[in-house]
């Protein structure tokens, strides 16, 4: 019964939600709002720049939303935390950066094994290492799929506004509480630091999802409960005993070496995210259909490629835009048609190669693929971008 | 009807060398939890890697168990989502003070309310018996192909340093004094922890039970007015140098006992209830954050012009 | 200078504590918030910690904006010589420079138009120094007619934090030199 608190109690306790309309925001800030709209109640983080305005805000909001926020000794710490949270029941998120993600890998390892859906954004800037702490970057793409050791699968999403900022953070949430897994938002220093107009839906209109927990008597309970492909979820203080475990582990959360075991479990984990690969992975097209040459763009430079594609349509260069929502899973059959009716791909992202790598690897000696590097601290511009479609442009 | 120390093990086989320390030391948080009748269901043990923190698998609750040296985050992170729970770390020396040490310092300056219990062998057994951070400088133990260079830590120091507001060491084989200990850990309300020796019958051939032995005593035996306790900061002054003398003595006598315990400071939690009144009553884990699949509302039109930041 | 009819792109410009993002803010927010259209701020600072300038870049336009960055602005605004110096030569050319008077020398350009503001000490006179940010707000979108008055007012009625009054008075005041200016 003390579970429950009623409406009317919930609103004299001023759990105040940012209320739908429209906002000129900080895309760092508009993902905060995001967070707690989506029942995030628990932060834990360490200051790196270009994320602070997540952690400020956050220290600022939280508590007037009944929620902890609480800065850790390091980024290993606050990930952990976070995974304990979510095994408190509470939803949790932390903010980072490049140096600050890599420190994070192995606890986004350990939410991937345990399951623990936790939220992590990455507010992406120059590397490598210490590299251009205030300047834009996309070099954790590669990171944030392929950072922690093992076998695993990742969500994780690029906006390129603040509203995708907000759109998307709450869409992290949900992944995160429908799969059972850590999910990032991977977004750039531009992004996150711009200020733009953004609408907050009404609140009928915003989909949460939230904890699947277990139906089951609790000496019946499986915290791994391989008969579901994500299964129910008991938080510490429900009345349900369990033991979960970063180790290789059975239904019941016991360490197992039995390969038989070790099989079944890694293929149910990855399952999760490879079966619902079209349901979790988007992509945006703009002028695509057409195309005989589709850019392929992320994040901030997505903006600086939609307007290379317009002014070489205007010089009457048939060019399109192929802009992933997802870097992981990375959305590869929204491509599909074009590239079957030929039409050749130019990459261009921040960075010296690392979404180009998925691209080769599912449309390689099916299409030509160009690409174009662009080192950190700068976002390309659309005239760069339209120089090298002219450069590469298939006659 | 209470419990007893059996209705706390697990139906989990017992994965520890024969004569190890840690049956003592799990024996006696079976028995402690069972006289302060914790019901297992509000229980949640956090550990680490290393042979010790195996123990959330023998000890009955909602237990986690994560990565080497990440205990107390997690702990941390449990205990502030929902501070009804009682919460117990356990891990070795090389968990909690080598590779997590910086957690550990970090605990002790919030004084969230957790009960820190170090199972202190000086080596890395489930490597198979490296040096760790307690081992002293040139010691040579059995797995070591020459003697240690480094130095070791002084656990109990650095959680006095740190901020810790119980602060005991124990010794794995005194099952019932160090059930005494570890109760007291528990309802100590703030960070405590207890420093545990723990002989390695497979690899620590120099610190063993005959070495421990020789060395230990109990602070209330040589001095029964020994009275731990800080109720003002008064009582402080004069206590302090007493107790870091005692913290400071580790060679040839070992004392055991609780050493320190500081009744003065609010615990973090206790801090937040003050910066969120109801935090305490409706912690994060109970709130509702959704009915019907939509945000629990309450639109704060007073904030809207204030969210915005430059 | 003609009035663009997709974005318009506004550099603003100034030393540390002449309201610059303040400034920046309130034409998004009035923009965004207010008038219904679309609007993108992005933010530099000069490398040095303090007493360095600060810059914000504004994008207002009818149709959803492409791409938040520029080089090139169709409006300067500066409030010290030091970033007029930095930023004079790259607005684009038929563009439109506003600068403060009593602390910038304009330098010549034949293919802007380039008005300076006593913005500073018409703040003075109204007793807040520090509203002269707004005085610079009325004389720029008095000259553009960029966006209709209400929005701007109301605007700046949820940006500005201490005396909206006065800071109102001083957008005003911006207004009213900016009348009779022809571009």
């Amino acid at each position: 019964m003390a579970e429950r608190i009623s409406l009317l109690e919930a609103v004299e306790k001023k759990e105040a939600l940012l209320e739908p309309g429209v906002y000129f925001m900080q895309g760092n800030i508009a993902s905060v709002e995001a967070a707690l709209i989506a029942g995030c109640r628990f932060y834990a983080g360490y200051p790196i720049t270009p994320s602070n305005e997540i952690a400020e805000h956050m220290s600022r909001r939280l508590p007037q939303v009944g929620g902890v926020f609480i800065q850790f000794e390091d980024e290993i710490a606050s990930i952990m935390a976070l995974i304990g949270a979510a095994y408190g029941g509470v939803k949790s998120m932390t903010a980072t950066s490049g140096p600050g993600f890599s420190l994070m890998q192995e606890g986004i390892g350990c939410a991937f094994m345990i399951e623990a859906p936790i939220v992590i954004v990455d507010v992406q800037r120059g590397g490598p290492s210490t590299g251009l702490p205030t300047l834009v970057g996309q070099g954790d793409i590669m990171q944030a799929k392929w950072g922690s050791h093992g076998d695993y699968e990742i969500v994780a999403y690029l906006p390129s506004s603040v509203q995708e900022m907000f759109d998307l953070t709450i869409e992290a949430f949900n992944a995160a509480w429908e799969y059972r897994v850590p999910v990032i938002v991977l977004t750039d220093q531009r992004v996150g630091q711009m200020i733009e107009k953004i609408e907050v839906p009404p609140y009928e209109e915003i989909k949460i999802v939230v904890r699947r927990k277990p139906e089951v008597p609790p000496e019946e309970y499986l915290p791994f409960d391989s008969r579901y492909l994500v299964p129910p979820m008991a938080a510490a203080g429900e009345g349900y005993r369990f033991h979960v475990t970063c180790l290789t582990h059975d239904d019941r959360g016991y360490p197992t070496t039995s390969h038989n075991i070790s099989r079944k479990l890694v293929s149910r984990l990855v399952a999760k995210i490879r079966e619902n690969e079209k349901v979790i992975g988007r992509y945006e097209s703009y002028l695509a259909d057409d195309a005989e040459l589709i850019i392929i763009a992320y994040g901030i430079t997505s903006r600086a490629a939609r307007r290379a594609v317009k002014e070489a349509r205007r010089e009457g260069l048939k060019v399109g835009l192929f802009r992933p929502i997802t870097a992981w899973p990375f959305p590869y059959w929204g491509l599909k048609e074009h590239v079957d009716r030929g039409a050749e791909l130019l990459v261009v992202e921040i960075n010296m190669g690392q979404i180009v790598r998925v691209i080769r690897e599912y449309y390689n000696n099916i299409t030509k693929i160009h690409f174009m590097p662009w080192a950190p601290g700068e976002v390309p511009r659309p005239s760069d971008i339209l120089l090298k479609i002219k450069e590469v442009y298939p006659r | 009807m209470a419990r007893s120390w059996l209705d706390y093990r697990t139906e989990a086989w017992v994965q520890w060398c024969p004569g190890c320390g840690d049956f003592g030391i799990l024996n006696s948080i079976h028995k402690a939890l069972a006289e302060l009748d914790i019901d297992p269901k509000r229980l949640v043990i956090v550990g680490g890697i290393g042979c010790s923190s195996r123990s959330v698998y023998y000890i009955r609750g909602s237990n986690v168990h994560t990565i080497h040296g990440r205990s107390i985050p997690v702990a941390s992170g449990i205990k502030l989502a929902n501070p009804e729970l009682t919460v117990i770390v356990v891990g070795g020396d090389g968990d909690i003070l080598g590779i997590g040490g910086g957690h550990f310092i970090a605990l002790g300056r919030r004084n969230i309310d957790i009960a820190v219990l170090i199972f202190d062998n000086a080596v890395y057994g489930l490597t198979k018996g490296q040096a760790g951070p307690t081992l002293p400088v040139w010691v040579k133990t059995k797995a070591l192909p020459y003697p240690n260079v480094q130095g070791n830590i002084n656990p109990l120091l650095l959680a006095f340093a740190s901020g810790y507001t119980f602060i005991a060491r124990g010794y794995a084989y005194h099952v019932n004094q160090l059930k005494d200990i570890v109760k007291a850990a528990i309802q100590h309300k703030g960070s405590a922890v207890v420093d545990i020796l723990q002989p390695c019958p497979t690899y620590n051939d120099y610190m063993t039970s005959e070495w421990y032995e020789k060395r230990i005593y109990y602070l209330k035996d040589e001095d029964p007015t020994w009275d731990p306790a800080i109720r003002s900061i008064d009582e402080y002054r004069v206590k302090a140098p007493r107790i870091v003398e005692k913290m400071l003595e580790f060679g040839d006598r070992i004392p055991l006992g609780i050493f320190y315990q500081d009744l003065t400071r609010e615990t973090l939690e206790d801090r937040f209830e003050k910066l969120t009144p109801g935090y305490l009553s409706s912690p994060p884990a109970k709130r509702p954050i959704s009915v019907d699949s939509k945000p629990l509302v309450h639109p704060f039109k007073l904030f809207k012009d204030k969210v915005l930041v430059t | 200078m003609k009035i663009p009819q997709g974005e318009v792109r506004l550099r603003l410009i100034g030393a540390g504590g002449h309201g610059i993002l303040l400034l920046g803010n309130i034409i998004g927010s009035a923009a965004a918030q207010f008038a219904g259209i679309e609007a993108t701020m992005v933010i530099a600072y000069s490398p040095a910690q303090r007493g360095g300038w600060s810059r914000a870049d504004v994008i207002v336009s009818r149709e959803p904006i492409d791409f938040p960055i520029f080089d090139n602005p169709d409006v300067l605004v500066a409030t010290t010589q030091e970033t007029y110096d930095l930023e004079y030569m790259n607005v684009v050319s038929g563009g439109l420079i506003i600068y403060e008077k009593d602390t910038v020398t304009p330098k010549p350009r034949e293919d802007v138009t380039q008005l300076g503001v006593e913005a500073f000490k018409t703040a003075i006179n109204l007793g807040f120094r520090m509203s002269a940010n707004m005085v610079l707000l009325g004389f720029l979108n008095g000259t553009l007619g960029l966006l209709p008055e209400d929005a701007m007012m109301s605007a700046i009625k949820a940006r500005v934090k201490r005396r909206v009054d006065v800071n109102l008075k001083a957008y005003m005041e911006g207004v009213n030199l900016a009348k009779g200016v022809k571009l």
